[in-house]
């Protein structure tokens, strides 16, 4: 019996000095997010000669993508980056709909838009697979990834190509992706309050107090010399941007992040489809951990493994850490354990409280939309889209080491485009 | 621990008095484990209390710049 209690209390004691860590860790990522963001909108206003811009390949991997490749393409031709320095390749991986059918109509109005045309045969490999392909073909300095459901703000590609020419230690830029269909349900709402959060507060603060950012899956630009240096993408991973991230990092290169270069994407619209892009997440870093932990302490320069101990931390611990917490509250509350360990506790958990609202409203604000109906949305979120994580982290380490879920690459599903949807993105 | 309710009797006080009937008495020796978790707990939670308390006020007045600014 008291054994038992000594290690309740040590997983509570512990669970609360793991989540506080991680708590302290994001209020100071709050403040350099902060700091980027007033930043960003500086460095905004510095023109630059265009002859000095890069020549740009975008590439745009695309299978069964019907429902949204033309909204993407018909932006990029509105795009404000020097026409002749463009080429858009758009990678038909073995599609079975009506994907090859409009990427041809539209590349007949602009000839910067080519399709590469994998046949079904050889295609349906994934994303890194499609890409690896396409970088093969492409001719310009720089290289572009847009997924195929995002509609770019028409200055985005400007602004990180500016960016990426203007520091010589950059390998990379990427920028913001927002949620065009955010006020389509509840769940899309929830989502988009977590992508404004991790991009405003993690990605944004990182990069000024940090000079650490992560390739997302869309929305940046790498300089061509460096992928070839790296050899493309890693195949064997399911979240190829994360996995990229390392290795530039291994190569000494640094990668920006610029939060006025929106890009706006579908985000999953069902439970189902958000769990399994989150697992495949899950997965994918799964991956990448056991790929990079083995080296972790012999690692230069020590940026990756500040980015791996992150990932360890954000995706285990502090996840591990409130499930046990939320675990030892619910069978304290009725009343199957008793925790007696002396300290301001409830204090703490209103503090963490309200360190999270103001943490969030503040990543808000700078999108403009701290308003009262999202502080409803926020509060629903802690107690609820929050704990969902737990879920998607359990089921991706059960996945994983069952090898029950599936190893290869999955398409997220598509919604359809509303007119409403593009309105948002011309903002 | 007195009929599961907490209980702390003062060290000069070696008698209580309980209404008639069956009570039920846990006595918790505290160990070193224990005594560790303990202080570790209240150091750690109280330390927390007063960073987590600075880093509200600190949000709440980035919070209003940043409204009134824009």
């Amino acid at each position: 019996m008291i054994v038992f209690k000594i290690i309740i209390h040590g997983i509570f004691v512990f669970s609360v000095v793991f989540i506080w860590l991680m708590l302290l860790y994001q209020f100071v990522l709050t403040i350099g997010g902060f700091l980027c963001n007033r930043k960003a909108k500086k460095e905004d206003a510095i023109e630059i000669d265009e002859a000095l811009l890069p020549t740009v390949s975008i590439l745009i991997p695309a299978k069964n993508e019907e429902k949204v490749i033309g909204s993407l393409l018909s932006r990029i031709m509105e795009f404000d980056y020097p026409s002749e320095k463009l080429e858009v390749i758009v990678i038909n991986d073995a599609s079975t709909d009506n994907t090859a059918k409009i990427i041809t109509d539209i590349s007949k109005e602009d000839d910067r838009i080519k399709m590469l045309d994998i046949p079904k045969g050889e295609g349906g490999k994934g994303k890194s697979a499609a890409l690896n392909r396409a970088l093969k073909i492409a001719s310009n300095d720089a290289i572009v990834i847009y997924d195929a459901d995002n509609v770019p703000e028409k200055d985005s590609l400007k602004k990180i190509c500016k960016a990426l020419v203007l520091d010589k230690r950059l390998a990379a830029v990427t920028g913001k992706f927002r949620a065009y269909n955010k006020g389509r349900n509840l769940l899309t709402k929830l989502i988009n309050i977590e992508g404004i959060s991790f991009q405003s507060i993690i990605q944004a603060g990182r990069w000024q107090l940090f000079k650490i950012s992560a390739i997302p899956g869309t929305n940046f630009v790498i300089w061509k010399h460096v992928l070839e240096e790296l050899g493309g993408w890693d195949v064997h991973a399911l979240t190829e941007d994360s996995e990229l991230t390392f290795r530039v990092y291994e190569k000494g290169y640094l990668i920006k992040f610029v939060p006025t270069a929106t890009t706006w994407e579908q985000e999953p619209e069902t439970l189902k489809v958000w769990l399994r892009q989150r697992t495949r997440w899950a997965m994918g870093n799964n991956y990448i951990i056991s790929k990079y932990a083995r080296k972790m302490f012999t690692t230069r320069p020590r940026l990756t493994l500040v980015e791996l101990i992150n990932m360890l931390y954000l995706y285990y611990f502090f996840v591990f850490a409130i499930l046990f917490s939320d675990l030892l509250f619910v069978l304290s509350l009725f009343g199957a354990i008793h925790i007696q360990v002396i300290g301001p506790y409830t204090e703490l958990w209103l503090l963490a409280f309200l360190l999270y609202i103001l943490e969030v409203l503040i990543a808000l604000s700078y999108e403009r939309e701290d308003t009262f109906s999202s502080l409803y949305y926020i509060l629903m979120a802690y107690f609820t889209y929050t704990k969902l994580w737990i879920v998607v982290v359990l089921r991706g380490v059960y996945q994983e080491y069952s090898h029950k879920g599936e190893r290869t690459w999955a398409k997220t599903e598509r919604f359809d485009v509303t007119r409403k949807d593009l309105s948002e993105t011309a903002k | 621990m007195l009929d599961s309710k907490s209980l702390d009797v003062p060290y000069d006080k070696n008698s209580i008095l309980l209404p008639k009937g069956e009570h039920t008495l846990e006595i918790f020796v505290e160990s070193p484990p224990a005594h560790a978790i303990n202080v570790i707990g209240y150091f750690s939670s109280t330390l927390f209390s007063i960073l987590g308390a600075l880093s509200v006020a600190l949000l709440m007045v980035i919070y209003f710049y940043s409204r009134i600014k824009r």
